[in-house]
């Protein structure tokens, strides 16, 4: 059984062992001796998020002379199987910036270290129980929330009113009201979009599942919605595609992945995307008073149906020698206003009310709106999610490409439900 | 074809050197100045290449999440290949592009060659234009410059527009986003291009002069000497982009987003392998489908030389 | 150099320049068809290289008016998007253009040895594992290398090697690149044996031999592999990626990505700028070597 992996190691130790240069100082181990330590530190991002970041650590280096932080900036597309490669060779950088459901997968698998244990070096008591659902189990917590957001419908008034419409009253709306509302602007407005696509990402289909009663995954880590709300729910995206109300399957996948967004270009009337990224759309932001709607269908919802969640997360590597230093950069991140004076909400708005508070004067328009939609969504009751099983980050890839068959015609949404389901509980077996 | 004459020759060499017969003092000065000769290449092969190899080979008997030790499986990542219908997919995909792009890629090369070979001036300016798309390759770039050119608003669109017609979204089409990756490929047909000259610079100029005492038209000579004596610098090329367009993998990483979507309609083998090992963490998987497309590469070239016996001419 | 092959009266390469043609004096026809030739392979050229052209021109283009037209003649000239992408990253641009100059000069430098004299062993001398070691030769050119790397990465970090350019150039003084080996052996297959055989019988070794008859005979061929080690280091990115993670040790293929992010806003402008720029020096290469490159291949003796 376990004879041909240790054939392997002794291979790879008796290749070393050729080269000639078997063991070894990594170069990471800084001795103790003055108490000088140099952290490693990992995030993804784009230029001006690698810029505000370094600023933020200057300072952090500035008010602790005794340590060194050295910085890992990647992109979103190669983060995951570098971090990866690192893991499986005890390399991880000391701290790094996870997401969803990888924080647990780390976590669970021991690459994370439980960060309940610095006590006052890491003070977790400004985040809740349902802020840090996301990064703990069994009373190990393994991120600290290093943003907040929420799902939300972004809009153009200005769309709206050119096609002849009524601002809906995002209390009341429904999903019918939503359909309506989107099939008719292009009627009225040739060149406009009704609605940006809604089935390409997993989460407004969790929304859907919530508010009828149901979860993405159940308590005992195995799917938690039935076949009938997928049904329907793909059935109601494949009309809306099909009536116009909604981006046509080819448009949204360039979008997807390439430049060019019909909302940025102030052409789409309702775009459903994060409340804290309504900023990205860029100069749309000065010329029209975006707003901030709730998605359709929660009055009269058998359970709520959004959430607030962090939009990433700080977490130490297990394998980290300098776990305490580790935890004082995570602190200086998440609790200082300093820090987040400098990072302000790029990458989410700081969860720390007090942090928040501090510099919420300073935001920038669009963030403005996103923290006072944010702040309406946590004052209101929750309606708490079941974790999701190991395995279960596949459930986005195969979401993506099965809403695609769908739009497509190449499925019905029956049988692309059943096989959604098939292939989702043989990722998780 | 070289490879083919040193196959002949290792053959040979085997036959007339048999393991009784002693060597002699000269053989073994031979064989220990070769092994001097080779020694950087043996340490890189052993330590670079073969560890790694026969560990991964071993990890395809495992199941191994890069997060914890592998633990062992048997043949089950094999057993699980045989029915994964976008394993299936991702073959179904990758052939077509290797029997479709190839082909046409090394159409355009040798085209493009010859038009390029000679009599014009200027010739090192063109060649280097013409080489230019293959130094972009698989740059980020590419993602966007072919949503610029097959995009639903895109340049051929816009053409086609012109002539009253309403065409797809090229690159997010199911059925027409692999052919715009085959044209990519076929766009980067540089380094072909390059090898082609090389042979036609090979190709003496006496034939061609006693050809055209015969009458013989610019079609004939093309058909009767062109084509036979560079069918072994045809061969070398057929046989490298097909082992190359099998590991294709950038392009379609970039034009896709990481996906290989529209619907796995672009899912490369070798992309699909990536999602298996670096998304999902399934390394032992990956390591085993690995294997699997070591064996095909292998099972294509050994089909084309035993093939090129009949197609391929050699002067000697 | 091939003045020595010219004496000896065999000759490896046709000595002429591009553009020149034994045929040509005698095929001379009107200058009607050169320039009709000339249009053609220009309009050709351009529509090949629309997409590179209209990246260019996007690049002195405002980023709001990038994606507005397809056309070439920019509405409005900026070069904002050069000193942008200079300087926007967490380095000058410069920097990460000095780590892959670093990277190629030793690759460089590492081909050229290894594969070298791994080839001339496989295409000139005898030895008993030649058959098998041929073939695993070849076999090296089949092997995926997003399986390899897991196990590499374990090996290079064990060593320390991880974040410094070792990973990169190493391997290439151990002449892994097949492709390369696989060329050289072509070409060395190309070169008369009775060149070798006078050396030898004048009492040369073998080590002595192959340095001075055998590689002033490769110039061309060494210059091919050089080009194309050059082209392809400059651009490749997985490699890269995985052993360097540290902003000051980054390259241009890896530092380019970071304009573009699929999560939030991408700086297409200062993409279309770096990539234009990380694009002359592959250009020039490729133009003032393109003569040794047609050379290099065409006496490798490809049959």
């Amino acid at each position: 059984m376990q004879r041909g992996i240790r054939a392997a190691a002794l291979l790879t130790s008796v290749s070393l062992a050729l080269a000639g240069c078997a063991g070894g100082d990594e170069g990471t181990g800084e001795g103790g001796d003055d108490g000088q330590v140099t952290l490693r530190f990992a995030w993804w991002g784009v230029d001006s998020r690698h810029a505000m970041t370094e600023e933020m650590i200057d300072l952090f280096e500035e008010q602790n002379p005794d340590i060194t932080v050295e910085t890992e900036p990647g992109t979103w597309d190669a983060y995951w199987d570098a971090l990866a490669t690192k893991a499986a060779t005890g390399e991880m950088p000391d701290v790094v910036q996870t997401v969803d459901p990888y924080v647990l997968e780390y976590g669970r698998n021991g690459q994370l270290a439980d960060l309940t244990q610095f006590g006052d070096v890491l003070d977790l008591s400004p985040y809740g129980e349902a802020i840090l659902t996301d990064s703990s189990e069994d009373g190990k917590v393994w991120g600290v929330p290093g943003g907040l957001t929420t799902y939300s419908v972004w809009t153009n008034p200005d769309v709206v009113e050119e096609a002849g419409l009524e601002m809906p009253d995002d209390d009341t709306w429904s999903w019918e009201d939503y359909a309506e509302l989107t099939t008719e602007v292009p009627e009225a407005v040739p060149d406009a979009v009704g609605s940006g696509q809604m089935s390409f990402y997993a989460e407004p289909f969790t929304l859907f599942a919530r508010q009828h009663g149901e979860q993405l995954w159940s308590d005992d880590g195995g799917l938690g919605f039935s076949k009938e709300t997928l049904v329907e729910w793909w059935e109601y995206v494949a009309d809306l595609t099909e009536s116009g109300g909604m981006l046509s399957p080819e448009r949204s996948i360039e979008e997807n992945t390439h430049d060019g967004d019909a909302f940025a270009r102030g052409e789409m009337a309702f775009k459903p995307g994060w409340a804290t990224q309504l900023g990205q759309v860029g100069a749309l932001n000065d010329e029209v008073d975006l707003q901030l709607l709730r998605m359709p269908g929660e009055d009269g919802a058998e359970a709520r149906g959004d959430w607030v969640k962090p939009s990433m997360h700080y977490s130490i590597a297990e394998s980290s020698e300098h776990k305490e230093a580790a935890a004082r950069l995570i602190d200086f991140i998440v609790n200082s206003p300093e820090a987040g004076a400098i990072l302000g909400a790029d990458r989410g708005l700081p969860p720390n009310p007090e942090v928040l508070a501090e510099i919420q004067g300073d935001l920038g328009v669009a963030d403005q709106k996103a923290a006072a939609y944010l702040a309406e969504r946590l004052a209101e009751p929750e309606n708490p999610r079941p974790l999701p099983p190991e395995g279960a980050s596949e459930i986005n890839a195969i979401f993506l490409r099965l809403s695609q068959e769908v739009l497509y015609g190449n499925l019905s949404p029956d049988a692309a439900a059943d096989q959604l389901i098939a292939e989702t509980e043989a990722a998780i077996g | 074809m070289a490879v083919v004459e040193e196959f002949r020759h290792l053959r040979d060499a085997r036959g007339t050197r048999g393991p009784r017969r002693r060597r002699t003092d000269a053989e073994r000065k031979e064989e220990r100045a070769a092994w001097s000769f080779l020694f950087p290449w043996f340490v890189g092969m052993v330590l670079i290449t073969l560890g790694p190899m026969i560990a991964s080979l071993v990890l395809s008997f495992t199941d191994y999440n890069l997060l914890r030790e592998p633990s062992w499986v048997g043949v089950e990542n094999y057993e699980r290949m045989l029915g994964d219908a976008r394993l299936h997919k991702s073959l179904g995909v990758t052939f077509t592009y290797v029997l479709v792009g190839v082909p046409l890629q090394l159409a355009t090369a040798l085209f493009l060659a010859m038009v390029l070979n000679r009599g014009l001036k200027g010739l090192a300016f063109y060649r280097s234009v013409y080489y230019l798309p293959s130094l972009l390759g698989g740059s980020v770039a590419i993602a966007v410059l072919w949503k610029q050119l097959f995009g639903v608003n895109g340049l051929i669109n816009q053409v086609l527009g012109f002539f009253g017609v309403t065409g797809p979204g090229w690159i997010s089409n199911p059925e027409t986003a692999l052919g715009t990756l085959v044209l990519l490929h076929v766009w980067t047909f540089g380094s072909s291009m390059v090898i082609f000259l090389a042979g036609l610079r090979q190709i003496p100029d006496m034939y061609y002069e006693a050809s055209a005492i015969d009458g013989a038209g610019r079609w004939r000579q093309f058909r009767s000497i062109t084509i036979p004596l560079l069918t072994p610098v045809i061969f070398f090329n057929l046989v490298l982009q097909i082992i190359n367009a099998f590991q294709s993998f950038t392009q379609a990483f970039v034009v896709s987003g990481g996906t290989g979507g529209p619907v796995d309609s672009t899912l490369f083998y070798t992309l699909y392998l990536y999602q298996r090992g670096f998304t999902d963490y399934q390394m032992g998987y990956a390591s085993a489908m690995a294997w699997l497309l070591l064996l095909i590469i292998g099972a294509f070239t050994a089909i084309n030389f035993l093939v090129s016996k009949y197609w391929v001419h050699y002067d000697d | 150099m091939t003045t020595d092959v010219k004496n000896t009266g065999s000759v490896v390469a046709p000595r002429r320049a591009p553009g020149e043609s034994l045929r040509q004096g005698r095929r001379r026809r009107g200058g009607v068809r050169k320039v009709l030739q000339h249009a053609l392979l220009v309009v050709v050229g351009v529509l090949m290289i629309y997409p590179l052209l209209w990246m260019l021109v996007g690049s002195f283009k405002p980023n709001d008016l990038i994606f507005l037209s397809p056309g070439l003649i920019p509405e409005e000239i900026t070069l904002e998007h050069y000193t942008n992408g200079w300087n926007g990253l967490t380095y000058p641009f410069g920097r990460y253009i000095l780590n892959s100059a670093i990277i190629v000069l030793g690759a460089l430098i590492g081909n050229l040895v290894s594969c070298t004299t791994a080839a001339y062993a496989f295409a000139r001398l005898s030895f008993r594992a030649k058959p098998v070691l041929f073939s695993a030769m070849l076999l090296t050119l089949m092997l995926p290398i997003h399986v390899l790397i897991v196990p590499q990465y374990i090996m290079f970090t064990s060593i320390g090697w991880v974040n410094t350019f070792l990973p990169l150039i190493v391997p290439k003084f151990l002449a892994v690149d097949a492709f390369f080996v696989f060329l050289m052996v072509q070409f060395f297959r190309g070169i008369p044996r009775e060149l070798e055989e006078a050396a030898r019988i004048d009492g040369a070794g073998y080590w002595r031999t192959f340095l001075q008859v055998m590689l002033p005979l490769t110039v061309p061929a060494l210059a091919t592999t050089a080009i194309f080690t050059f082209i392809w280091t400059w651009s490749d990115f997985y490699t890269q990626l995985v052993f360097l993670t540290k902003p000051e040790t980054q390259t241009v293929s890896v530092a380019l990505r970071n304009f573009v992010d699929a999560t939030s806003e991408s700086n297409w402008g200062a993409l279309f700028a770096m990539s234009v720029v990380t694009l002359i020096p592959l250009f020039v290469v490729f133009l003032v070597g393109q003569r040794f490159l047609v050379k290099g291949i065409a006496t490798t003796g490809l049959k």
